[in-house]
């Protein structure tokens, strides 16, 4: 059954690996919806699917079986480029190994998925402008990533997923890097985030800061196996 | 809802950003991009070099001469000869007659000239020329003025020269007044009236005449040739037209073909199954009868070049495939970040030209230092031989040309192999697998190696048939040999005076104990000049269209000893054979077996020019033009008996021929000090002459197939170092579980050799297929010669073998403990 009103919705989604003659069932029957606004946790043990459900919801990764509407569109069956231009416009990705190209400054770094659109120079240097803000950032804009520290690099990845204004944040352990101290910093950032309107779907196996989500999905053996809401 | 695909993938700002970035990576690791411009510079800077050699040979127009695709060359030709020369009253005929097709005609040749410009006068090299010249060749004196229409009439009445730009630095020192200077041209006083501007060098631009004087002064300029005014068979002028504005090349042939017929009806021996030959100047090259081998000797160069920038092109984009590897994460965020596939291939393939249009920058460096060696080639001859060649417009063009592809062929196999990153693992940082990049690098080893060994088998080819071709049997023993040319004539001196100057230089060269024996000759084999004659043999009657034109040249009693020439009939020239007593000739054994085959030659009759000479010497056949041609019949006159004043003097020296000049130049100076002598050089190093060009191809083959070599095996290295360092927890296991350190190195190198074997295996068949083209260039040689076949491949495999042996040996020396923690 689609809900047609949620932002992301999931029916039946499979995933299954072939390699040479083992098929491995990484993903089976996982029904899930993300309404807009709503923050939400997904969780389980290591090896249990959560970072190939969040690769298949962040169009890095197709799914073997079921139906994808995000935005009410049908997406699982893009092509490449389709699948590009979603993820660019729709999704914001914060990583757990932050990702940022060493190669870039903090400033270019979020300037990098606008470039990627046909913006004029000048409105993607506001928007980075305010995402620095955002995420207080700003007197490190020239900086390059090794010149920063993790949580410092965190906030930078936290920035550039927000400057497109996607219409979901996907974050896959976004403190799985960071000491205790900047893992909070980062975690009350996607709460003030979450609170001025932003969708979130993160990945953790931190039960710490799945309390920070709306709601708590859990995920065993490819399966979800049950749902808490905060 | 998916939104309308994003801008232009060649949106003037992506390009910036890409640009902006490209910069970044170009200063990003020093070391990198040093290798990549290095490799680069090379093999396009080769590649311009030897293109500007093939524009100045075979595209360059003729230069500081106006419009010069108007321009044509006149030829005469016979059966079995297309370019022969012309002569002066034929020159006049088709002057005369040709004005409804061109707008001027003038005829130009080299002299040997005598020229004192303050003192003892030099041998140089200059030209004879109609006095239109100039005009019709549209250039104007850079000083003075050129000749006058009226310059063209009046037989010895113009003594008046223009110098070459090279000339007035060489005999007056650039020397401001130089108009109304005099000069002692031949012994005879001449008025230099003007120079010519630098960019012109002539009607043949390879070899720069000194100086041009009328061809009125041709009794001065070629003494005892004044009957060559009226004399048709007297043939060494060469002729340049230019087109009337509107007329074609064919309406130009058509009325060459209908003034043939003209002369012939009206001078039917002098023009008897002769025609007119035009060819486009822009065609003819050097010379039109050198442009086939002009045009293939380029093509291999070119072809061989290219190949080593193929390899060097290989070895960067392995460089780029290694980066790849480490860029495989900036990749995946790019492409979760939306960039489409399309815009990271622009990207990357905006990097690799923006390191290579660098290379292409450091090239002109390669290219301008590869120039500068070749212009600096000197031939040990009167002709002034600059090659000119330059980092010309069109050279420029080519490097550019060649750059942007150069970008291209290196950045694409590395920018499709880095825009498939497997996105998960990279955006989790964990190290990719590898294999395909692997599988990508090992196929440009094999490309690499198969491309090397088809350039060093072409270089080897070409070398072993340098070699042979130096081997040749000439037909006379070069070594022991000095050289050196004279013409008492161009002093003034008498035919009587010249023969008693010949007589007593004989005679003084022959009391010196360095000397084993002295002859003369006017026309050296394996030169650069030639003559023939016309003959009649009585009894024989020439096939339709057979050639009947002899190679012929003169030369004194002594010349056959001095030479090494045995005699397998009769005799050689004796003082007896002077121009009181029967006219004698000897003539090769080609001449026998064409003529009088398996019968007696000796006393048998020869008729050329009108008279009888009697056979009275057969001589084994030699070479005469070239080193590979075909038997060829020649004959030689008895100098008594065929005059001609300018002779090479040939001395058969006991010690070496360079230790004997200093005794060589007293002994003419004792005879006359006034008396230049010129080009004084050992046998040996005349024979390089003819062999130069494929002595500069075999060179440049040669260095080009060391630096594909190297190239190759560096490459090689570099693919088996990545390799062994992707498999090193691999081999860890292996040694943990008991491998020996032998057992590691026998795995590396067995793949490493299998790659080379592969690429030995591709290379072969190419250099199968490349041998063949390149057969129509040897010297009559064996395109399959077995040893290059068999040498070449072993020496690649050899040194392939050493560039895995060293990864090899580090994959043996792994610990075992750190590999298995190896991430």
């Amino acid at each position: 059954m689609i809900d047609n009103g949620a932002l992301i919705s999931l029916s039946g989604i499979s995933k299954i690996f072939y390699t040479d003659e083992v098929e491995t069932h990484a993903l089976s029957d996982v029904h899930l919806h993300v309404a807009k606004g709503e923050y939400v946790a997904i969780s389980g043990p290591s090896g249990c699917g959560k970072t190939t459900l969040l690769s298949i919801l962040g169009l890095l990764d197709t799914p073997s079986g079921g139906e994808y509407l995000l935005a009410g569109q049908h997406v699982a069956g893009l092509n490449a480029a389709d699948r590009a231009r979603v993820r660019n416009r729709q999704i914001g990705f914060i990583f757990q190994a932050f990702n940022l190209i060493g190669d870039l400054t903090v400033a270019e770094n979020i300037e990098l998925p606008l470039t990627y659109r046909d913006m004029a120079a000048s409105e993607r240097r506001d928007r980075v402008a305010k995402a620095l803000e955002r995420v207080g950032m700003t007197h490190r804009a020239k900086h390059f990533p090794a010149q920063l520290s993790g949580g410092q690099q965190q906030r930078v990845a936290v920035a550039r997923a927000v400057a497109g204004d996607p219409a979901i944040l996907l974050a896959d352990e976004p403190t799985g890097n960071l000491d205790s101290r900047n893992g909070e910093a980062v975690m009350e950032l996607l709460s003030e985030l979450h609170q001025n309107g932003a969708t979130i779907c993160m990945v953790t196996h931190d039960s710490r800061y799945a309390h920070y989500a709306d709601r708590e999905v859990s995920l065993f053996d490819g399966k979800m196996v049950e749902t808490a809401t905060a | 809802m998916i939104e309308p695909r994003a801008g232009s993938l060649f949106s003037l700002s992506a390009l910036r950003d890409d640009l902006r970035f490209a910069r970044r990576m170009l200063v990003k690791s020093p070391l990198f991009t040093g290798m990549v411009v290095l490799t680069l510079a090379l093999g396009i800077g080769l590649n311009a070099a030897v293109f500007s050699a093939v524009e100045a040979m075979l595209l360059r127009p003729l230069p500081g001469v106006r419009d010069a695709d108007a321009l044509v060359q006149l030829y005469r030709t016979a059966p079995a000869m297309q370019y022969g020369s012309n002569s002066i009253p034929h020159f006049w005929d088709v002057r005369r007659r040709s004005t409804d097709v061109y707008s001027g005609t003038a005829a130009w040749t080299f002299v040997n000239l005598s020229v004192a410009a303050d003192g003892r006068p030099v041998r140089l090299m200059g030209q004879m020329v109609s006095a239109d010249y100039f005009s019709v060749l549209g250039v104007t004196a850079a000083h003075g003025r050129t000749f006058l229409p009226s310059e063209d009439a009046g037989r010895g009445a113009h003594p008046v020269a223009v110098l070459s730009n090279a000339g007035w630095k060489d005999l007056l020192g650039g020397r401001a007044d130089v108009i109304g200077r005099s000069l002692l041209v031949n012994g005879q006083k001449v008025e230099v009236i003007g120079v010519a501007p630098p960019e012109f060098r002539g009607a043949l631009p390879l070899a720069v005449p000194s100086l041009w004087m009328p061809l009125m002064q041709l009794a001065q300029l070629r003494p005892g040739s004044e009957s060559d005014f009226d004399n048709r068979n007297n043939n060494y002028l060469n002729i340049v037209a230019r087109l009337r504005p509107g007329v074609t090349v064919a309406q130009a042939r058509a009325r060459m073909a209908a003034l043939s017929t003209e002369l012939r009806a009206e001078f039917p021996d002098a023009y008897e199954k002769r025609d007119v030959n035009l060819v486009p100047q822009n065609e003819a090259g050097i010379h039109p009868m050198m442009r086939g081998a002009q045009v293939a000797l380029s093509a291999v160069v070119m072809i061989v070049v290219g190949l080593l920038l193929l390899i060097a092109c290989v070895n960067v984009a392995n460089l780029f495939l290694a980066r790849a590897r480490d860029r495989a994460r900036e990749m995946a965020i790019r492409l979760a970040l939306g960039a489409r596939r399309s815009a990271l291939m622009r990207q990357l393939l905006v990097e690799s030209l923006v390191f290579s249009l660098v290379s292409g920058i450091a090239s002109l460096l390669v290219a301008a230092w590869t120039i500068g060696l070749a212009n600096g080639i000197t031939l040990p001859t009167d002709i002034d031989f600059r090659p000119d060649l330059r980092l010309s417009p069109l050279v420029l063009a080519f490097s550019l040309a060649v750059t942007v592809v150069a970008g291209v062929l290196f950045g694409l196999a590395p920018a499709l192999q880095a825009t498939r990153p497997a996105l998960i693992p990279a955006l989790k940082g964990e190290a990719p697998a590898g294999g395909s990049r692997s599988r990508v690098s090992r196929g440009l080893v094999v490309a690499q190696m198969a491309l090397s060994l088809v350039l060093l088998i072409c270089a080897g080819l070409f070398l072993v048939n340098l070699r042979n071709a130096t081997m040749i049997d000439k037909g006379f023993v070069s070594d022991h040999v000095l050289l050196a040319e004279v013409d008492p004539g161009l002093q003034g001196y008498t035919r009587g005076a010249s023969e008693d100057f010949y007589r007593r230089l004989t005679e003084r060269l022959s009391a010196n104990p360095g000397v084993r024996s002295v002859g003369f000759t006017d026309q050296v084999p394996l030169g650069i000049g030639s003559s023939d004659r016309g003959v009649e043999i009585p009894g024989y009657t020439p096939a339709k269209g057979e050639g009947m034109s002899i190679y012929y040249a003169s030369v004194s009693p002594g010349y056959f000893k001095t030479m090494g020439i045995p005699l397998l009939k009769g005799r050689e020239f004796t003082p007896q054979d002077d121009s009181g007593s029967v006219r004698a000739l000897v003539v090769n054994q080609r001449f026998v077996d064409r003529f009088w085959p398996g019968q007696e030659a000796i006393g048998r009759t020869v008729r050329t020019a009108r008279r009888d000479y009697t056979v009275v010497g057969v001589v084994p056949t030699g070479k005469y033009l070239r080193l590979g041609e075909n038997p060829t019949a020649h004959m030689w006159f008895a100098q008594s008996q065929l005059w001609d004043a300018g002779m090479a003097i040939v001395i058969r020296t006991t010690g070496e021929p360079d230790a004997f000049i200093g005794t060589l130049r007293s002994e003419v100076t004792a005879l006359d000090a006034n008396l230049p002598l010129s080009n004084i050089r050992s046998m040996d190093k005349y024979l390089g002459i003819s062999l130069l060009p494929a002595r500069l191809t075999g060179a440049a083959l040669g260095v080009f197939g060391v630096l594909g070599l190297l190239l190759a095996s560096v490459g090689m290295y570099g693919v088996m170092a990545y390799s062994v360092s992707q498999r090193t927890r691999e081999i860890g296991i292996r040694m943990a579980i008991g491998a020996q350190a032998a057992d590691v190195v026998r795995l590396v190198m067995r793949q490493g050799l299998t790659l080379v074997l592969i690429g030995t295996g591709i290379g072969l068949a190419g250099a199968l297929a490349a041998s063949r083209l390149l057969g129509a260039v040897l010297y009559g040689g064996n395109s399959l010669d077995p040893m290059t076949f068999t040498v070449v491949p072993v020496v690649l495999i050899a040194v392939a073998a050493v560039a895995s042996f060293v990864p090899a040996r580090r994959a043996a020396q792994v610990d075992p403990m750190h590999a298995l923690r190896y991430d």
